[in-house]
This record gives structure tokens, C-alpha cells and sequence, in this order.
């Protein structure tokens, strides 16, 4: 039976719901005692900016504030190579999240991905 | 016997996830597994009843034969709740699910939480869509 | 370990390239990989499309299987990069793989 999920958010925050849902289904996840893994891919690393204001602005739920609910519990890394072509680095982002190379990566696929679910 | 849970996070027709899901349950039943459709996002549409399609297989004639073959279906509350589906306050005692009219017989919300424990009890996870 | 990949969105798009760029990663890790194209993923099969490294994939060991229904559709079947399988029944076979041979699996 699964112990382990990876949640890939490959999507940007606030312009369409997937970032969102993923993490809210990360913190279900660790509610339910179930390994947990975030990983931000692609435009998903735009989750992990720091000085986001979702309810200030639009009044939607702030998604940086949800890793505050996954972390410690989970670690929320964001892949190098989006960060890189993006023009970002470590600095931009809220600190609890870890940039983490492709080779490492896939080692938490193989480790913690025993359901991979993509948003 | 061997579990499948299917996570779609798409609509029906906006793209053709929904009807990849269908087939995926059809086959897994038919080989014998039990099979989970957990519903999320626009996702939640899917099961709604009175679909009338001119062009396109009808989805709502499809979840209608794959749930007498087995086919467990959720969605999740957060989600229905905001596009509608939810017509009460709490959940349903007995069931543990939240009132609709709307979805076609076998098809339930519940809270997020079916679905980890849906993940906890399954072989393998396949996701869908968004 | 056997990773399965599954795409169903067409190949320029921000999910088909990060999910090629797992299919290699795992592919180069060393670990089996299987790659099952549907929907709009099997614009993936084209043999001449520029972007296509699919064959850099089969000469490494990959598996790839394309939907026939969804080449036809399309009008792609007489132009699926060779080497490229094209089962008779592709969901039936997916279901099979994932279920009896998977470690892993990844959709996008």
C-alpha cells in the first residue's frame, strides 16, 4: 500500500487554482500521516516568492502562508533548473523552501514517490 | 485485491482527461481491481447529473455504467462546495458525505481527507488533468 | 526501479517538458522507463517534429507507446517516429504495467 506521496506543483499561484490545491492536498496528506513531499517545477516555483499578498490584493488565500502549514512537517523543495531559467535564486524565496538540483530530485522520486501527483 | 486510485482535477469535454479516466477505470475493472475516482478542482463537475451532449460521448452515461461494475467515486467538499454542489450544512451521519441532488448514484462529496486515506489503502495512483 | 510516464498534453507545453525532462532524468539514473503518450501526447510520436528527442529515448533503452486512436484523430499515424509501439488495446496495456510492473508513476 502507498506510505509516501510527492506533490509536483507545476502551475503558477493565484492565475489558475492547481498551486493552491496542491498544497492544501499536501496538508491533508500529513494530517492523514501519509510521507510527504513538495516539489515546485516549472511555473510552480512562483509559489515560493516571497512577499506575496493573495488576500491583500485579490482576496484569495495567500499561498505562500500554506507552507507555513506543511513545513516543518514536509520539506517543500524548488527544482534549481525553473529557478535558473527564471532568473531566481535562493534569496527570492520564502526561506523554509529548498532549491534542490535535478540528480537529487530524482532520488525523492525514488524515495518518497510512491504516488506522484502533478497539479 | 490489487486498489487503483484515479485523481482527475479536470472538467468533462474542456479536455479529454475525463474520458482518459473512464477508460483507465473500464480497463481496471475489468481486470479485476478494485478502482477510486477521487474528484478535485473543476474535476467536480464531472459527475453532475443531466448532461446532454450532441457531439461528444456523454460522461454522465459513462460514470452510470463504470459504478454498477464497482466504481467508487468522491469529490471533494471545498471544491463542490464553491461551484455549487453542496445543499446543506453538515455531513450526512450515516455516510459521512455532504447533501447533493446533483451528482448521478454513486458518486458522494466528502471531506479532503478520502482521499489520503483512499491513497493509504491503494497499490497505485494515477492523476488526471488541471 | 520501472517508472511509467504518462502525457496527455501536446509537446511544447509547459507539462510535456517537464515531463520529459523526468522521463531522461530517470532514464539516465539508470532506472527502466516507460512512456505512454495519449490525448494530445502522442504529438510527442512525431518523427520529424525538431523537438523531438524520443529517439535519443529508444536508443537508450526507453519504451514508448503511442495511442492508436488518438494518432488517428489526429492524423499522425503514418508519421510515428520508428520504434515508437502502438498497442492494440494502449489502456488496457497501461493499466497492466502500471498495476503488475510500476515503481513509479508520473502523469502530466
Amino acid at each position: 500500500m502507498v506510505g509516501s506521496v510527492v506533490i509536483l506543483v507545476t502551475s503558477a499561484p493565484y492565475g489558475r487554482e492547481n498551486a493552491y490545491g496542491g498544497l492544501y492536498t499536501a496538508i491533508a496528506s500529513l494530517d492523514s500521516d501519509l510521507r510527504t513531499v513538495v516539489v515546485l517545477t516549472g511555473d510552480g516555483v512562483y509559489s515560493a516568492l516571497r512577499g506575496q499578498s493573495g488576500e491583500k490584493s485579490l482576496g484569495y488565500p495567500t499561498i505562500g502562508d500554506l507552507f507555513h502549514r506543511i513545513h516543518p512537517r514536509a520539506k517543500i523543495y524548488a527544482e534549481s533548473s525553473s529557478l535558473n531559467e527564471r532568473g531566481l535564486g535562493k534569496a527570492d524565496l520564502i526561506e523554509i523552501v529548498e532549491p534542490i538540483e535535478d540528480r537529487e530530485l530524482l532520488e525523492v522520486f525514488v524515495k518518497y514517490g510512491e504516488a506522484i501527483i502533478t497539479y | 485485491m490489487k486498489s487503483l486510485t484515479l485523481y482527475l482535477l479536470s472538467g468533462p469535454y474542456t479536455s479529454q482527461c475525463t474520458d482518459i479516466a473512464c477508460e483507465l477505470a473500464q480497463r481496471a475493472l475489468e481486470k479485476g481491481y478494485r478502482v477510486n475516482l477521487f474528484l478535485y478542482i473543476d474535476g467536480v463537475h464531472v459527475p453532475k447529473k443531466g448532461q446532454r451532449t450532441l457531439k461528444f460521448p456523454n460522461v454522465e452515461n459513462r460514470l452510470k455504467k463504470l459504478v454498477p461494475k464497482g466504481l467508487s467515486i468522491k469529490a471533494c467538499v471545498r471544491c463542490a462546495s464553491a461551484r455549487g454542489y453542496v445543499e446543506g450544512e453538515v455531513p450526512e451521519l450515516e455516510t459521512d458525505t455532504f447533501p447533493t441532488t446533483q451528482y448521478v448514484e454513486g458518486a458522494s462529496i466528502t471531506e479532503i481527507y478520502a482521499f489520503p486515506a483512499w491513497i493509504k489503502e491503494s497499490d497505485k495512483l494515477i492523476s488526471l488533468g488541471g | 526501479m520501472r517508472f511509467i510516464f504518462l502525457l496527455t498534453a501536446s509537446l511544447k507545453s509547459a507539462r510535456a517538458e517537464a515531463c520529459l525532462k523526468y522521463v531522461f532524468s530517470a532514464r539516465m539514473g539508470g532506472h527502466q522507463v516507460a512512456f505512454y503518450l495519449a490525448g494530445d501526447g502522442v504529438f510527442c510520436a512525431i518523427g520529424k517534429h525538431p523537438s523531438s528527442k524520443l529517439s535519443d529515448l529508444l536508443s537508450n533503452g526507453g519504451e514508448i507507446y503511442a495511442r492508436k486512436e488518438d494518432l488517428e484523430a489526429r492524423g499522425l499515424l503514418s508519421q510515428v517516429l520508428a520504434g515508437v509501439e502502438i498497442p492494440s488495446d494502449f489502456y488496457d496495456k497501461l493499466i497492466e504495467d502500471v498495476m503488475e510492473g510500476a515503481d513509479r508513476v508520473m502523469s502530466f
